[in-house]
């Protein structure tokens, strides 16, 4: 019936070109004949087994069958002939049979199921975590999980597996035979098993036969060698076929015992029947009969093909199985995710919004990053902040960024909800976003154990002195796309974790970093690069270019007091980077151009206006961090004498410390502001304690390095890692 | 197409015009073709329960009908084999027969029963057998 439909459309005016569902199909599989066979879309294995069962059954027809057909019966080429005739047929009939390819669900019904799982996640919590993908069925009694498929968008039925090489959700999957050139499924196992088993009677016989060949010529010619001379493509024949034999007749007879037990090999493989798992664990399918069970699997009814290849796509089918995420296994979650996380381009991945989330979003929201950065440039740092959740859904991971085409398209309502929510991640990742603006293997928002890696490490690396630097260096530059400001590079620590997230931050965000750097060249970044601390902290702009060591020294040390404003711009910089939020929040409406560069401008004018509070403040330096060398009564300039070495990080710290030291209330408000961006993205509830934002108490031990209060000087030099 | 479905979770959903209801699959028994009977919370006051169970248990006799394993499919199973399956070319299978009488239920009950209150019933086979879709038409949603 398959054949002749074929046929009689074939025929069709070829004005009428019709569409039809197999053009449209969303698997990896290859169509032929207008939709009548189907196959994997990798089959040069399957030609490879063409050729070796016709190419050894030529050679026996043509060398040994008129041989033995003289010699011995006539019948042997006929068997031969039909065993040939039945492993081809089955071996094309698996091979272009559909093998029981579950159809995508349609986009109602995909959002349909969504709708009912994400019940119990609201939009508005912070620690959006994606709902749970799988169900519990009870299948004659026994539990039974079904997961749910993130390409098709569908609970699997039980049995039924995803084949990632054909992209499909196969019913009762058994395996992808690479052999075979497609899945063996539900609807063509019956034909896999046929052919292994005639395949394996195929290559005894020809054996057989081919050694009787032998052994009766050997009986006349009695050497071997002139038996071999003589029927040379026999010997070949035999050696073929004896090697085949092995695994032949291994996986029919492998394949009778599952068939006679009804599992599948996928089954079989995580041995989900075996008497292992204990009494509870037995095959529910099973028939509990040998005979019933081969019967039914050899020989039961077949479903017909549910994808409807050759159906016409209709306007209506078109828009139904449109999917326009990507076919990710997280695209759900992320696209889910996209909703708490506004696709800022996400530096950093917060753990509390889920790293799956994260992976691809990344690139959308790098992606995103620019257009929006420049539309909220001006507008407020707030928005930028409420941003900033895009860096917990971007789990750093670039490679489906783009794909994501849901980042560019972020509804306004997302917006409003990011900005309006002050708690949000949103606000981390925005301040982030200088950071990857600056090109740098940003400090993307990692867990408080990243941060405090990240500031332990940093640490170390500055009581290494120099050689941190060039560590950091060495750890930026591979993290980060060449910029023009490597010593920005140089001075981002890609700690352990965060190493990898931060290199793809930084890839995703170079491009916008740029961007955004060439924006806003005037002096922001210079700050960040060229720590001339003295003359940085004392005066401000210019903080210079020229002292490529120090500033990553004035990174870390920013980076560990965590400090908004920090002495120096590039202190403040590194703030940024690594406790970003903040200063972005808090930058008053001094500056126009509210952006997160400008955050350097209004820290200059903030660290002029906090030295003057540092003098008064006391000096709480944490111990940890702080060297015995600070000068306390001049904090500006000990931090900052120390220039690049490691000692001179030290006091970097502990200048700053002794600035933040005083503390005021906008230094309190920011850490405020912090500490909730940082609780609410990295859900440590350990660390922060909102109600005594102090310095003394604030970034303390408790908290993460993320956020870094004046006041946490104390404390936070010396532990900065909660 | 308006997306369709109230939330499950309350009692009575708001329903949207055009919206879709999906039955899913039953799996107690097995991994033949089954549905839930039981009358989705959106279709509430559309359908009287007895009349929705009524249908979706008759389909599911077909189905079993369909995927039955009786001597006389056996007997159609080994012959198709001896016969390298060309005998399809010929015939229908005990299934696909099944299912064209399944695809003629479906529209009975469509004429008869589920038209008139303003309901679908889309064929499972279109769906992949996943999922029977009840299509609700333009009515005044339940709020």
């Amino acid at each position: 019936m398959n054949l002749l439909c074929c046929c009689c459309c074939s025929n069709m005016a070829p004005n009428q070109r019709v569409t039809r569902k197999w053009e449209l199909f969303a698997g990896r599989n290859k169509f032929y004949c207008d939709g009548l066979l189907m196959s994997a879309p990798h089959t040069g294995v399957f030609y490879l087994t063409c050729i070796l069962i016709t190419g050894t059954s030529a050679l026996f027809f043509a060398f040994d069958c008129p041989f033995l057909a003289t010699t011995i019966n006539p019948v042997i080429p006929i068997v031969g002939a039909v065993l040939y005739f039945f492993t081809m047929s089955s071996l094309l009939r698996t091979t272009f049979t559909d093998p029981g390819v579950i159809p995508r669900a349609s986009n109602d019904e995909a959002a349909y199921i969504e709708k009912q799982i994400e019940v119990p996640n609201s939009l508005n919590s912070p620690t959006y975590r994606p709902p749970p993908r799988t169900k519990e069925v009870l299948v004659k009694g026994q539990t039974v999980k079904l997961k749910y498929c993130f390409t098709c968008k569908i609970f699997r039925p039980p049995r039924a597996s995803h084949c990632s090489l054909c992209d499909n959700c196969v019913d009762r999957f058994d395996h992808h035979c690479p052999w075979v050139g497609n899945c063996v499924g539900k609807r063509n196992y019956r034909f896999f098993y046929l052919f292994l088993v005639s395949l394996a009677f195929l290559a005894v016989f020809i054996f057989s036969c081919s050694v009787t060949h032998l052994v009766l010529l050997m009986k006349t010619e009695q050497e071997v060698f002139k038996v071999i001379k003589k029927a040379p493509f026999t010997v070949i024949v035999v050696f073929i076929c004896f090697f085949s034999i092995w695994s032949v007749i291994g996986l029919a007879g492998f394949h009778t015992y599952l068939t006679t037990s009804d599992q599948t090999t996928n089954e079989d493989l995580k041995g989900s029947f075996s008497s292992k798992g204990g009494p509870r664990t037995q095959n529910p399918y099973s028939r509990g009969n040998i005979c019933l069970n081969c019967c039914h699997i050899l020989c039961g009814p077949m479903t017909p093909s549910l994808i409807d290849r050759r159906g016409i796509a209709t306007d209506e089918y078109i828009q139904q199985m449109h999917h326009s995420s990507p076919r990710h296994a997280l695209s759900d979650v992320i696209s889910a995710s996209q909703m708490v996380t506004t696709a800022q381009p996400m530096l950093g991945s917060m753990s509390g919004i889920g790293g799956a989330g994260g992976g691809v979003s990344i690139g959308g929201a790098g992606a995103e990053l620019k257009p929006r950065f420049y539309d909220e440039s001006n507008p407020s740092s707030s928005t930028l902040e409420s941003n900033g959740v895009a860096a917990a859904s971007g789990g750093v991971v670039n490679g489906h960024g783009h794909g994501l085409g849901n980042g560019f398209d972020r509804p306004p309502s997302y917006d409003m909800l990011q900005n309006g929510n002050s708690n949000s991640l949103a606000q981390l990742v925005d301040n982030e976003i200088p950071l990857a603006q600056m090109d740098m293997p940003a400090y993307t928002q990692p867990t408080a154990t990243q941060t405090r890696q990240f500031r332990h490490h940093k640490q170390r690396q500055l009581s290494n002195g120099a050689s941190a630097v060039e560590d950091l260096a060495y750890e930026n530059q591979l993290a980060a796309a060449g910029s023009e400001d490597e010593l920005d590079n140089a001075d981002v620590v890609v700690v352990g974790g965060t190493e990898v997230v931060a290199a793809v931050a930084a890839i995703a965000a170079s491009s916008k970093a740029r961007e955004m750097r060439n924006r806003n060249r005037s002096g922001s970044y210079s700050n960040l690069f060229d720590v001339d601390f003295d003359a940085g902290l004392v005066s401000s702009p210019g903080l210079g270019e020229n002292h490529k060591p120090s500033s990553g020294a004035a990174l870390l040390a920013a980076a560990i007091n965590g400090e908004q404003h920090a002495l120096a711009k590039s202190v403040s910089q590194t703030e940024n980077m690594y406790s970003n939020v903040p200063q972005v929040a808090v930058s008053p409406s001094t500056d126009a151009a509210l952006h997160v560069y400008s955050n350097i401008i209004d820290e200059q004018a903030q660290q002029q206006r906090q030295h003057n509070e540092r003098i008064q403040a006391s000096t709480v330096l944490s111990s940890t961090l702080l060297s015995d060398d600070l000068d306390l009564d001049d904090p500006v300039s000990a931090s900052f004498v120390g220039g690049g070495s490691g000692g001179g990080v030290h006091s970097h710290g502990h200048g700053h410390g002794h600035r933040k030291a005083g503390g005021d209330g906008a230094e309190q408000v920011k850490s405020a502001d912090r500490l909730r961006m940082l609780h609410d993205t990295t859900m440590i509830d350990t660390a922060l304690d909102l109600d005594s934002l102090d310095g003394s108490s604030m970034g303390n031990n408790s908290q993460s390095c993320l956020v870094k209060t004046a006041k946490s000087t104390s404390n936070s030099n010396g532990a900065p890692i909660v | 197409m308006s997306q369709g479905g109230g939330t499950p979770s309350t009692s009575n959903p708001t329903i949207l015009h055009g919206g879709k209801v999906f039955i899913q699959r039953d799996y107690s028994d097995g991994t033949s073709v089954k549905f839930h009977t039981r009358l989705p919370p959106e279709l509430d006051g559309m359908i009287e329960r007895h009349v929705f169970e009524a249908t979706i248990n008759r389909l599911n006799e077909f189905y079993a009908e369909a995927e039955e394993g009786s001597c006389s499919t056996y007997c159609e199973g080994c012959i198709g084999c001896i016969t390298a399956y060309l005998i399809y070319m010929c015939s229908e299978t005990h299934y696909e027969k099944t299912l064209r009488k399944i695809s003629k239920f479906v529209a009975s009950q469509n004429e008869r029963i589920y038209n008139p209150k303003g309901l679908q019933l889309i064929d499972p086979t279109f769906r992949g057998l996943r999922v029977i879709e009840i299509t609700i038409f333009d009515r005044p949603g339940r709020t």
